[in-house]
C-alpha cells in the first residue's frame, strides 16, 4: 500500500480519475435501499398482533398471536381466543422469536461441493438446485424404480412432499420418527385394543385417579394437555406415577412405583390379574363391551402380584395399593396411554396392557376416563393423484411387522439399502427430520446415507442430518408460512361444549431465499414429469381448499382473529358397538402374535454398566430446539441423573463432569455433568434426549451435553410394528 | 473527469457493495475484475498481484465455496456472518438491525431489498447515497453503525479468508469506511 495515502488524498489523486466512469459501469446489482418518506421511529403504538400462529417448537401445536414492530417479530403469545392453550404458551413457545432470527439458519439453497459428512458449500440458485434434485431423483427412478427412493420426512411441512413421494413417485420407503422412534408403537397398539388410536385422550381434568406408566408430565409439556393434568389434580385426583426415576410427576404423586426397567407389562399383568381374580374389575363393562375376555383372564392368570412383584423389583403391597386404589375409584380413572412409547422393543403388549387396564375398569367415555373430543369435521383435503408405480413395502413382501405404523419400518429401509437386498435404494430425500438424532445406531445410518447416489435435505437449520447432504434447501419456519389446520375442542369436557379451527399463518414474511413446501415439492414435481399430478400452486390455495367445505377460508378466520369457534357436542358416552379386544384373535390367529397382552423380558446389563434411559426435557423439542439461545442458556447440558449409592461407588460427586462408554465401546465423545441423587435406581441412568449436536454449524448447540442417540448401537425392534426400542443400551460413566 | 477531485466516494461504495455480494458469473467477470484492479493500481496496493485478473468456471466456484464458507454457511461453521446484529447482539436481525433502520428512515431512506438493514452490502447501498445527497457524509452512520461491528468482521474474514479476491475487498471496505484523524 502506498505510504500516507488517505481516503481523501486518494479521492483527490488524477490518477485514479479515470476510473470513476467504469466504477459505475460494473455496478450492475439494484442498491438495497432506496428513497422513503421520513417515518417517525417505530415506537410500541406502532406494534400489530398478527394472528393465526400455531406453534411447532413441539407438535403439540398451540395456537398464537405474535406482536410484530417493521416485519420484525417481537414476541409471541398464547391466542387469548384459544379454548385449547388460551393465552398460555411453555418456554419453548416463547423461544420461537429465537428460532426465526437464529443466524445459523440455513437462508439459501446450497450444493455440497466436498464431501458428504465433510461438506463444502456453496450457495446456488433455486433453479439450480431444484434442477439437480429433479434430475438426481429421477435418474434413481429411472435405473431402479421409485422403490430406490428413501424418505424421512417430519413435521407439518413434510405431509405435502412425504404423499407425493408415497403415491406419486410412488416409493412405499419412508419413514416418519414421529411413529417409527415414538409413537407409532401405542397409537397400533391401542388401535388393535380399540379400534382407534388414543393420542392422549384421557380426562385427566375431572378423574378420580390419574395413571401415568412413564409419563413425565411437566418434563413433557404440552399446555392443554398440563393444563388437564393440573386441574385434575386441584380437583384431588390421586396420581399414580410408575417410573424408575423421581421424575416431574413422580414428585407429586400420591404414589411413586420405582420399577425396574423394561418390566412395564409384567406390572400391567399383575394387576390385572389381581382385579380379575379378586372380582374387582367393571363386569357390566365386559360383558357389554369386552371381546376375549376368557382367553384374556386364561392367558394372564400365571400373574400373581407376587410373580410380577419379583419380575418388577416393586412390593407386593404397593401393588395391591395400585390395583385397589384404580379398582376403587372406577371408572373415573385416567389409564394415560403415553406419548413416547419406543422403549424397550416389547412396547405393543405394554400398549395392549394399557388399554385392556381401561377395560377392565370401564374407563371409557366417562368423566375422567378415556374420552375424545368431537370436534369439528367436514374438511377438505388435498391429495396427490396415484402415479403408476406403486410398490409393496418391504414389511409387507417379508410378512413381518403386521401391525406397522404408516410407511415402512426404519431398520428394514436402512437395511435394504446398506446390503441393497432385496433391492437398491439409491436416493435420499429427508424433509425436517434429522435421522442422525432420531434412529438408533448411527454409523449404520452413515453408511445407509454414504451409498447413495443422492441425498437431499429441506430443513430450517443446519442439523447434524444436512452434513451428509448433496443439495440443502432452506424452508420457511412455522412462523413465516401458512399450512397447518388445528382443530379441536375445549380442554376441559365439563366447560361449555366448543369447537374450534384455526388454520396457521405467517407472522413475518420469509426472510432471505426460505421457500414453502408447496413451492419445493411442486417444482420438484414438475421436474420429475409430475406437473400433472400438482393438487395445489401455493400453500395459501392448499389451506383454503381444506377450509372450504367447512365455511371457512383464510379471510373468515383472520376476521375472526385466527380461531372460529362452535357450538360443541357431549363428548362422554360409549357406542353400543364400542369394543375392548382383551383377546385380539387376528393378532393371534393370523398373524403369529400373541393374543391377550404379553410380558417379553428385555437383555439386563452387563457387569458394570447401567441401563440408559432417556427422555425430555420441557425446554427442548429432542433435537430441534438445541441451537435456540434462549432454551440453550435456560438448559445448555443434558445433566446425567445418577443414583447416589452408585455414585459414591463409582467417586463422582453431584456436577461432576463425565462422558460415557456403553456395553459396545462407543464413547460419547462429549461431555456432560452428574446429577447425583436418589431419585433413580441403581442400575440405570437417565439424560434428556436431543443434546450433542456435532455439526459445528448449529454454534449454539455443537457439543453441548451427550447424545443418546450416539450411545443407542444395540438395536431392538419391535415384533409387531417395527418400531425401535431405544432403552436397550447399557452405559458406563467415566470422570471427565 | 481529468482533475483530482472527481472520483467519487459515492461510486466508490457503490463499487464495494457490488464487490462484496455472493459473485454470480452475470457480474464477476473479467470487465469487472479489470475495474477492480484500476482501482488496486490507483491505491498502489500490492494486493493486487494475488487477485486474478480472469474469472473461467472453476474460479468462479472456488470464490462462491469460499464466500459461502466465510459469510452463508460451512462446516465446522460459517466464518463471520456479514450482518451487525450477529457480532453486537449474538443473532441476525436484533437490536443493531433495528437502530440502522432507525437510521436509514431518519434521513429518508428504506430497505428496498429482502437482506435485513444491517447486511454489508445494504450498509455500503446506504453509505453511498448519503454521499450522493446534500448533505453528503456518511462519517456519521460509519462511526456510529458500521465500524463497531465491521471491525471485529474483518479481523475475522482476514484470519480465516483464503480467497485474494475478499480479503482485499475487504480491506478495500476497511480503507474506504475508516475514520480519518485531522492531519492524516
Amino acid at each position: 500500500m502506498a505510504l500516507n495515502l488517505t481516503r481523501r488524498k486518494f479521492l483527490q489523486t488524477a490518477s485514479l480519475a479515470a476510473a470513476s466512469v467504469p466504477l459505475a459501469k460494473v455496478v450492475t446489482a439494484e442498491a438495497a435501499v432506496g428513497k422513503s418518506p421520513f417515518t417517525a421511529p417505530g415506537s410500541f403504538a406502532d406494534t400489530k398482533t398478527k394472528v393465526g400462529g400455531i406453534c411447532e417448537m413441539c407438535f403439540w401445536r398451540c395456537q398464537l398471536v405474535g406482536k410484530v414492530r417493521d416485519n420484525k417479530l417481537m414476541k409471541l403469545e398464547g391466542n387469548p381466543k384459544s379454548i385449547d392453550n388460551g393465552s398460555a404458551i411453555c418456554a419453548r413457545g416463547n423461544a420461537g422469536v429465537q428460532l426465526l432470527y437464529d443466524k445459523d439458519r440455513l437462508k439459501y439453497p446450497m450444493k455440497n461441493v466436498g464431501k458428504r459428512g465433510a461438506p463444502k458449500w456453496k450457495k446456488i440458485s433455486w433453479q439450480e438446485a431444484l434442477d439437480e434434485c429433479g434430475k438426481k431423483l429421477s435418474a434413481t427412478v429411472k435405473k431402479h424404480t421409485s422403490k430406490a427412493i428413501a424418505m424421512f420426512p417430519h413435521g407439518a411441512s413434510a405431509k405435502y412432499p412425504m404423499h407425493y413421494f408415497e403415491h406419486v413417485v410412488g416409493t412405499p420407503n419412508v419413514s416418519e420418527a414421529s411413529f417409527f422412534q415414538c409413537r407409532g408403537v401405542r397409537d397400533y397398539a391401542w388401535l388393535s385394543t380399540i379400534g382407534t388410536g388414543p393420542g392422549e385422550h384421557v380426562d385427566m381434568a375431572n378423574a378420580k385417579v390419574i395413571f401415568g406408566l412413564g409419563c413425565h408430565f411437566g418434563e413433557n409439556v404440552h399446555v392443554s394437555h398440563a393444563k388437564r393434568y393440573l386441574k385434575g389434580l386441584e380437583n384431588g385426583a390421586k396420581l399414580v406415577i410408575v417410573d424408575p426415576r423421581f421424575s416431574a410427576s413422580a414428585a407429586k404423586a400420591d404414589i411413586w412405583v420405582q420399577i425396574k426397567p423394561g418390566t412395564d407389562t409384567a406390572f400391567m399383568l399383575g394387576m390385572m390379574n389381581y382385579l380379575v381374580q379378586n372380582n374387582k374389575y367393571n363386569a357390566d363393562f365386559v360383558e357389554n363391551h369386552g371381546v376375549g375376555f376368557d382367553e384374556f383372564k386364561d392367558a394372564i392368570k400365571g400373574w400373581s402380584l407376587e410373580k410380577a412383584s419379583k419380575e418388577c423389583d416393586v412390593p407386593v403391597a404397593q401393588m395391591k395399593e395400585v390395583a385397589d386404589l384404580l379398582a376403587a375409584n372406577a371408572p373415573n380413572v385416567s389409564i394415560h396411554p403415553g406419548r413416547f412409547s419406543s422403549w424397550y422393543g416389547n412396547d405393543f403388549q405394554r400398549g395392549r396392557a394399557l388399554g385392556c387396564m381401561a377395560g377392565l375398569l370401564g374407563a371409557f367415555g366417562v368423566p375422567g376416563g378415556f374420552v375424545k373430543g368431537k370436534g369439528p369435521g367436514g374438511f377438505g383435503k388435498v391429495k396427490w393423484g396415484h402415479g403408476h408405480e406403486q410398490h409393496e413395502a418391504l414389511h409387507r413382501e417379508a410378512e413381518i411387522h403386521h401391525q406397522s405404523p404408516a410407511g415402512t419400518p426404519t431398520d428394514l429401509i436402512r437395511d435394504c439399502a446398506i446390503n441393497s437386498k432385496p433391492y437398491p435404494i439409491k436416493s435420499c430425500v429427508v424433509w425436517g427430520q434429522n435421522p442422525m438424532q432420531t434412529i438408533p445406531n448411527q454409523q449404520k445410518t452413515i453408511k445407509m446415507l454414504k451409498q447413495m447416489d443422492f441425498v437431499m435435505c429441506v430443513d430450517v437449520m443446519p442439523t447434524d442430518i444436512t452434513m451428509y447432504a448433496d443439495i440443502l434447501l432452506p424452508e420457511s419456519s412455522y412462523l413465516e408460512r401458512f399450512d397447518y389446520i388445528k382443530k379441536g375442542t375445549q380442554w376441559d369436557f365439563q366447560d361449555k361444549q366448543q369447537q374450534y379451527v384455526s388454520a396457521r399463518m405467517p407472522m413475518v414474511k420469509a426472510d432471505f431465499e426460505r421457500k414453502d413446501q408447496v413451492y419445493i415439492c411442486n417444482e420438484l414435481a414438475k421436474r420429475m414429469g409430475h406437473e400433472e399430478a400438482i393438487p395445489v400452486h401455493t400453500i395459501e390455495e392448499m389451506v383454503n381448499k381444506q377450509l372450504e367445505p367447512a365455511g371457512l377460508s383464510i379471510d373468515k378466520l383472520v376476521a375472526e382473529d385466527g380461531i372460529h369457534l362452535q357450538p360443541g357436542k357431549d363428548p362422554y358416552g360409549v357406542d353400543e358397538d364400542f369394543e375392548v379386544q382383551f383377546y385380539n384373535e387376528e393378532l393371534a390367529d393370523d398373524q403369529g402374535y400373541h393374543g391377550a397382552p404379553t410380558y417379553v423380558p428385555v437383555p439386563q446389563p452387563p457387569k458394570g454398566f447401567m441401563r440408559l434411559l432417556m427422555g425430555r426435557s420441557p425446554l427442548h423439542s429432542f433435537n430441534r430446539t438445541q441451537n435456540n439461545i434462549w432454551l440453550h442458556n435456560a438448559m445448555p447440558e443434558n445433566p446425567v441423573w445418577v443414583n447416589d449409592k452408585t455414585a459414591k461407588r463409582l467417586g463422582l460427586k453431584d456436577g461432576d463432569k463425565i462422558s460415557m462408554t456403553n456395553s459396545e465401546g462407543v464413547k460419547s465423545g462429549t461431555t456432560s455433568h452428574v446429577k447425583v441423587t436418589p431419585g433413580i435406581r441403581k442400575d440405570c441412568v437417565f439424560m434428556a434426549h436431543g443434546y450433542g449436536t456435532k455439526n459445528a454449524a448449529m454454534t449454539t448447540a455443537k457439543d453441548a451435553g451427550i447424545d443418546d442417540q450416539k450411545m443407542i448401537t444395540i438395536l431392538a425392534v419391535d415384533p409387531e410394528t417395527g418400531c425401535h426400542g431405544v432403552r436397550n443400551n447399557f452405559v458406563k460413566l467415566v470422570k471427565a | 473527469m481529468s482533475t483530482g477531485q472527481s472520483v467519487k466516494l459515492a461510486d466508490i461504495y457503490k463499487f464495494l457493495a457490488q464487490a462484496i455480494r455472493y459473485p454470480e458469473a452475470d457480474w464477476f467477470n473479467d470487465e469487472f475484475l479489470a475495474v477492480y484492479h484500476t482501482l488496486l493500481e490507483g491505491l498502489e496496493w500490492p494486493e493486487g498481484a494475488q487477485v486474478p485478473t480472469k474469472v473461467d468456471e472453476q474460479s468462479l466456484e472456488d470464490v462462491q465455496v469460499e464466500y459461502t464458507r466465510l459469510f452463508i454457511n460451512a462446516v465446522p461453521h460459517v466464518v463471520a456472518p456479514p450482518y451487525g446484529s450477529v457480532f453486537i447482539d449474538g443473532s441476525l436481525n436484533g437490536v443493531t438491525a433495528d437502530q440502522t433502520r432507525k437510521y436509514y428512515r431518519e434521513h429518508g431512506f428504506d430497505i428496498t431489498s429482502n437482506e435485513f438493514p444491517d447486511h454489508i452490502v445494504t450498509e455500503l447501498d446506504f453509505v453511498a447515497l448519503l454521499e450522493e445527497g446534500e448533505e453528503g457524509s456518511s462519517e456519521e452512520f460509519l462511526a456510529q453503525l458500521f465500524r463497531p461491528w465491521f471491525d471485529q468482521f474483518r479481523a475475522k474474514v482476514l484470519e480465516e479468508s483464503q480467497d485474494a479476491y475478499i480479503s482485499t475487498t475487504i480491506k478495500l471496505i476497511d480503507f474506504f469506511t475508516r475514520e480519518e484523524e485531522e492531519g492524516d
